[in-house]
């Protein structure tokens, strides 16, 4: 006997849909590595999520590179600064 | 107003961005924005500490912004508008307000490809953003507004015209011969090293056999990585020390700091397939042909989109290579 579970990541419809009170687009969560969009056909279609793009991008770098030291602050007129820090490593000698 | 206008007759969006016509144009260095605050002083600039080794903020005049109001013109249904919604980050490379890229030591550009990779993946993980534009203007020839060493970001919520237009190329080679288009590209430089300019371990800078701009250079991942995360920590390296070897040859061209545009052309962040598509790579665009004289984009350039060119690019990568090869780094 072969089980396949298949786990799918996408928007899930809140208690509202399961008790009658709302078309299921109006229902959805978006909390999820796929949202669900209405295809104008009475279906869904799966659409990424920036979750994916998070993922995708960590994949690629193939976790070799490490976090960065950065502190993020407000500034007062509600834009943000970013202050990097970085290990201040001696440089290689030149040949 | 701060909104986008389509050009139905090019196919492009234009933004505009009316409040920058006010913003800070070459002002004295003990007036630079960009600049630590010091403790002594009372003019507070956008960095409101006394030192830094490399920050980025949201840019105070940006063309784009996250919160973007409806568009004040209505547009038509061949000349529609829409909100000129994206994020625009000014990147400071150092503290020191003379110093230029081509300056920095080695390491400290290897930190700025860190934080280059980070605001990458950072902005284009946001569900607006299509493509993350990352560039540099440097000298007065360009037109910058302010000296002190930077970079800049845009994050804008579609794939700009020039680089769809190389990653539309890229594909349709990559469907009617398979491959890379710019893995092909760079193996035909190397075949022929004429126009080769530095080599490391993993980038290759050179002027390409097409380029429009005498001393115009491309800089190549050797792999073909999609975008600048992509990259592990060796090449990140190879990429500060080929970088640092062409701006110092820059430099030494003509004997003062080289003005140009620098950007990087990568993967757009719009979900879609970009594999042997998008090659990382950055561009430098130096507008002098000659130590006095700038090339201009002119009438054949603007109006018919047909760059010509006074110098070859076999020439003219001899020289810049002989400056490479014989500055001290």
């Amino acid at each position: 006997l072969q089980l396949a579970i298949d786990i799918e990541l996408f928007s899930p419809v809140n208690r509202n849909y399961r008790e009658g009170e709302g078309r299921a687009d109006d229902c959805l969560r978006h909390t999820g590595i796929y949202d669900l969009e209405p295809d104008g056909g009475g279906g869904f279609l799966r659409v990424e999520t920036p979750v994916v793009r998070a993922f995708r991008a960590a994949g690629e770098s193939q976790g070799r590179i490490e976090t960065l030291d950065k502190e993020r602050e407000p500034k007062e007129d509600g834009r943000y600064i970013i202050f990097y820090h970085f290990e201040d490593e001696p440089e290689e000698e030149q040949e | 107003v701060n909104e986008l206008r389509w050009d139905p007759t090019k196919k492009e969006w234009i933004a505009y961005a009316t409040h920058r016509q006010d913003r800070t144009f070459l002002p004295p260095k003990e007036y630079c924005p960009l600049c630590p605050t010091r403790e002594d002083s009372d003019f507070p600039t956008e960095v409101p500490r006394p030192s830094y080794e490399i920050v980025v903020f949201e840019n105070k005049f940006p063309s784009l912004v996250r919160n973007a109001p409806d568009p004040e013109e209505e547009g038509s249904e061949i000349t529609p508008t829409a909100p000129g919604r994206g994020v625009c980050e000014v990147v400071l490379y150092t503290d020191d307000h003379n110093m230029t890229l081509a300056g920095l030591e080695e390491r400290r550009i290897r930190n700025l490809v860190d934080v280059w990779a980070d605001r990458y993946e950072e902005l284009g993980s946001l569900e607006f953003v299509d493509y993350v534009f990352t560039f540099e203007n440097k000298g007065e020839a360009i037109g910058v507004t302010l000296h002190h060493p930077h970079g800049q970001i845009y994050a804008y919520p579609f794939i700009p015209p020039r680089p769809k237009k190389e990653l539309d190329a890229a594909r349709q080679y990559r469907e009617e011969r398979g491959g890379c288009l710019h893995c092909d590209l760079l193996s035909q430089e190397h075949e022929d090293g004429r126009r080769i300019l530095a080599k490391g371990d993993h980038f290759t800078a050179f002027i390409p056999f097409y380029a429009r701009f005498p001393y115009e250079a491309h800089v190549y991942a050797r792999r073909c990585a999609p975008s600048i995360v992509s990259l592990d920590d060796e090449e990140r390296r190879d990429l500060a020390r080929v970088l640092k070897r062409l701006l110092v040859g820059y430099d030494a061209l003509f004997g003062f700091s080289l003005p140009y545009m620098m950007f990087m052309h990568q993967a757009p962040t719009d979900g879609g397939d970009y594999e042997e598509i998008a090659h990382f790579h950055i561009e430098f665009y130096p507008p002098n042909r000659t130590a006095e004289k700038l090339k201009y984009l002119a009438g054949s350039e603007t109006g018919a989109g047909v760059f010509v060119m006074d110098a070859a690019p076999e020439d003219t990568a001899q020289e810049l290579r002989e400056k490479i090869e014989g500055a001290a780094l």
